[in-house]
């Protein structure tokens, strides 16, 4: 990892989890990160300019950084929208994204899309019909 | 950091997962699906995990990445 990066991580881990995860998915993405030049008290993404550097990337690299955005809190964007347009593993790391920024720690749980889950022996069915009480 | 592993689903419901994340769309008539979710998938995942979060977009919103992080923030505190 570049200098660099581990500036950002140092100072985004002084910030909290959900900026942590931010940097860690943008550092995964293995892209330059644009850094603000002029603060004196740690290294922090500089949201702009990864926004708009992003518009040249491909579709998976886009919304990655669209969810490490929202995280910075630059933005909110919907993950059913952002998901559904992912593959698997730049969707797994979204994924771990959000559960590291909440604080909880996917090494110790399973972070699954669905669409991982084996369909071998499972016996297929109609969709499911979502009710009101199943609502987390 | 802890390393972060990638198990098979089905082997790891059996360890008392914490966090199974299900995506959702809407179907035709507007009613919410589980993309690709059959009823026994999600037997298992309830039955196993002890924390369930879905993906859902019901309400405008709901999905978004600041809501789900506060949801799961939420269930970590409980």
């Amino acid at each position: 990892m570049s200098e660099t990066n581990d500036a950002l991580l140092a100072t985004a881990r002084k910030s909290g989890p959900r900026t942590a995860a931010a940097v860690e998915l943008l550092i995964w993405l293995g892209k330059n990160i644009p850094v603000h030049a002029d603060t004196y008290d740690g290294s922090y993404v500089d949201t702009s300019e990864l926004y708009r550097r992003s518009r040249a990337w491909s579709g998976g690299e886009r919304r990655v950084t669209a969810v490490a955005l929202s995280l910075l809190e630059a933005g909110d964007v919907d993950l059913t929208d952002v998901i559904g347009g992912t593959g698997g593993e730049h969707r797994r790391r979204i994924i771990i994204a959000i559960v590291k920024a909440a604080g909880m720690d996917p090494a110790v749980g399973v972070v699954s899309p669905v669409d991982s889950v084996p369909q071998g022996d499972i016996p297929a069915a109609g969709p499911m019909r979502v009710t009101p009480d199943q609502v987390v | 950091m802890a390393p972060v592993t990638w198990r098979d689903p089905r082997a790891t419901f059996r360890r008392l997962p914490t966090l199974v994340i299900w995506e959702v769309r809407r179907d035709p008539d507007d009613h919410v699906v589980y993309t690709n979710g059959v009823e026994s998938n999600m037997r298992k995942a309830r039955e196993a995990a002890s924390h369930v979060l879905r993906i859902m977009d019901q309400q405008p919103g709901d999905a978004t990445v600041t809501s789900l992080v506060s949801r799961l923030t939420r269930k970590k505190e409980r």
